[in-house]
């Protein structure tokens, strides 16, 4: 590290210190007084400042404010109010400055009560303005919107209709993909209108906030340019059940999921809505569900509450393979790299799954409480506050994208590693006494349900009487599941032990839960004497995932009677024996009995 | 409050927002001093409200060039030691 090293480290520390515009001043004038250092890797941008206020502080501190960000800008100041002649001419020392960026600071004040003041006369000079400079440079625009005049604070609608009618024009004449435009409110918000507004400083300096909101006003500017130039987010993967609604699509169908405004189904609604803001700034949308895709298109079809519509998605994965494997398939047909990818599940399985196979890909810890959510994602600094306009071409981009992710990945050597990491701990217990959650598998569980039997427990208990009846309980280092599947297994003929009901949830497929069942109910039946077991599959509408579940597990077809698909796995089979490493069974205390 | 007291209050602020090396007297005024411009004087406006708890109004700000004015104002006003 060179010597520069620890002083650059020092001046950003007294820059991001700095609360006043004293303190701004002193750091801007320690870090133009140090040679101004930066870093050889950081790109190198030429900032054009011109507006309508005394923009000399931001100007003065917006190298450091920069170089904070890791970019080394050289900046030109316009001279006080020049805005309009300095972007209409051609040949102004604006443009002779060779801006790669250019600033727009435009304040309410000199707008509403100078020489424009209405809005339409507004709207023009500043397209005019700014189409010139699209026109008479490369640079990419960065134009403020009028913040709140004083009087609207005092409740004046006339002063809000104004700024209303102002920011509208703006945001439809000024969509170009080399223009972003800034919001101050916020910022205003923030502060406080009593310590946002002192006309003392207007009168005597034409600054239209108090001195000492500068180094906000000049982080917020700098923010916006610095994502103008690297948005920070370009894509948000997101899972779908309980994260985009409540409860399973899936389980509860597509009327039973929860939307309901007047209840905690609001707090999804607020997810969807934020994420149609970002989709509207021009942030990518994708999906990652495991799910069974004609179940999700029913939710968009028949449900109006849903905000968000199937194009709003540049790319949906919905099936039941590990979600790892969605996103290298998303990120390689939208041709991008992890940098900037979201993603956002409910399941800390799911997020670790994801985290452990693409470390550059960000995954928040969504807080369990949904109705949290919204504001967690809003405070963690992902997404950009500006109001984006589309992507800007090569020209002007100062960072080369990374090549997109090949296709293929390896994911069966980590995944059994991922899955091995879950310690996954399976409590075995018999079906033998009436069980809310029992019952409610029985009646809800839909896709994967080989029989889809709605059995109540006079008609199970007569299933069970020379069979048996199992219910198993997955914990794992995230914590417990639940009840999670629900077997009962009926003997028919004294060799035959015939799976009559096999019904599990869908929260943990693919973690070889399947074969960890098998495995036990194999050995039940091997200790009560029967020589296969035999499978039964009745299809249905919905459970089409496990048409191929037998075959899958090493049974044979051997035939059909009515509705059903038959088939048989020897008990002296080795795979009827074979043991899952990934999952620990455990009898629970109660069971143990034939 | 003497005057000179108050020039003792104000010389502090004067070296961190104008000049470290300054000496304050009350004949200075912006005029006689080259790193005295707007741009400190509104932050030296700000510093002043801030440490001695006075508020100023528009006019004192925009007429404040002259330190024994300045004295004067602040006398006029209670800063207090």
């Amino acid at each position: 590290m060179s010597d520069h090293g620890g002083t650059l480290a020092s001046l950003l520390a007294r820059y991001r210190a700095a609360q006043t515009l004293q303190q701004l001043a002193a750091s801007a004038r320690d870090y133009e007084a140090a040679g101004a250092p930066s870093e050889p890797a950081w790109p190198k941008i030429r900032v054009a400042l011109t507006g309508n206020y005394s923009t000399q502080f931001l100007a003065h501190g917006f190298p450091v404010a920069m170089a904070a960000r890791g970019f080394a800008a050289a900046v030109y100041e316009s001279p006080y109010n020049q805005w309009r002649a300095e972007l209409l001419q051609a040949n102004s020392p604006l443009y002779g400055f060779a801006p790669t960026h250019v600033i727009l600071a435009l304040s309410s004040i000199e707008l509403a009560y100078g020489s424009l003041r209405s809005p339409p006369a507004i709207v023009d000079a500043v397209s005019a303005a700014v189409n010139a400079a699209l026109k008479s440079s490369d640079a990419h625009l960065l134009v403020t919107l009028p913040e709140p005049l004083a009087d609207e604070i005092s409740d004046n609608s006339a002063a809000y209709a104004w700024r209303r009618a102002v920011n509208d024009g703006l945001r439809v004449a000024l969509v170009s993909p080399r223009v972003t435009l800034f919001d101050p409110e916020p910022l205003l918000r923030a502060a406080g209108a009593q310590a946002w507004f002192d006309d003392r400083f207007y009168e005597t300096a034409k600054l239209p906030f108090h001195p000492d909101r500068t180094p906000a006003v000049l982080g917020a500017l700098a923010d916006a340019l610095a994502g103008a130039i690297a948005p920070r987010c370009k894509l948000v993967v997101v899972d779908l059940d309980d994260t985009l609604w409540g409860g399973r699509a899936g389980d509860d169908g597509f009327d039973g999921i929860d939307l309901d405004a007047g209840g905690k189904g609001r707090h999804f609604l607020r997810l969807q809505a934020f994420l149609q803001g970002l989709r509207d700034k021009g942030t990518l949308l994708a999906i990652a569900s495991k799910n069974d895709p004609a179940t999700v298109q029913e939710v968009f079809a028949k449900r109006p509450e849903m905000m968000l519509r199937p194009e709003d998605f540049a790319g949906m994965e919905i099936h039941w393979e590990p979600k790892s494997s969605s996103f290298a398939r998303i990120l390689e047909r939208l041709k991008l790299s992890t940098a900037g990818v979201v993603f956002l599940d409910d399941n800390p399985v799911e997020r670790a799954e994801v985290r452990g196979r693409f470390p550059d890909i960000t995954v928040p810890e969504l807080p369990d409480d949904p109705a949290q959510r919204v504001a967690m994602l809003l405070r963690s600094g992902l997404f950009d506050h500006r109001l984006a306009t589309a992507e800007s071409g090569a020209r002007n981009r100062m960072y080369v994208e990374n090549e997109a992710r090949a296709a293929a990945q390896n994911v069966a050597g980590d995944y059994q590693e991922f899955l091995r990491g879950l310690k996954m701990v399976m409590e075995v217990s018999p079906l033998e006494a009436a069980h809310e959650r029992v019952g409610e598998l029985i009646q809800k569980t839909n896709q994967f349900n080989l029989t889809t039997r709605r059995y109540n427990w006079t008609e199970l208990s007569g299933v069970l009487r020379d069979g048996f009846g199992r219910s198993y309980r997955l914990t794992d280092r995230f914590g417990d599941n639940g009840i999670i599947s629900v077997v009962a297994v009926a003997r028919d003929a004294e060799a035959d032990a015939r799976i009559d009901l096999w019904l599990m949830s869908c929260r943990v497929l693919g973690r070889k839960v399947e074969e960890a069942i098998l495995a036990d109910i194999a050995a039940r039946a091997r200790v009560l004497g029967a020589g296969r077991l035999i499978g039964e599959y009745i299809p249905t509408a919905k459970n089409a995932l496990v048409t191929d579940l037998y075959p899958r597990l090493g049974f044979e077809e051997i035939g059909r009677r009515g509705a059903s698909v038959l088939y048989a796995l020897p008990l002296d089979d080795a795979r009827a024996g074979e043991s899952m490493d990934f999952i620990a069974m455990k009898e629970s205390s109660a069971s143990a009995r034939a | 409050m003497s005057r000179e007291a108050v020039l003792r209050k104000l010389e502090p602020i004067f070296r961190d927002v104008i000049d470290p090396d300054l000496v304050l007297s009350e004949e200075i005024d912006a005029s006689k001093v080259p790193l005295w411009d707007s741009l400190k004087h509104i932050i030296l406006v700000v510093e002043i409200e801030m440490r001695l708890g006075v508020a100023l109004t528009t006019d004192e700000l925009a007429n404040l060039r002259n330190v024994g004015e300045l004295v004067t104002l602040l006398q006029d006003k209670g800063v207090q030691a």
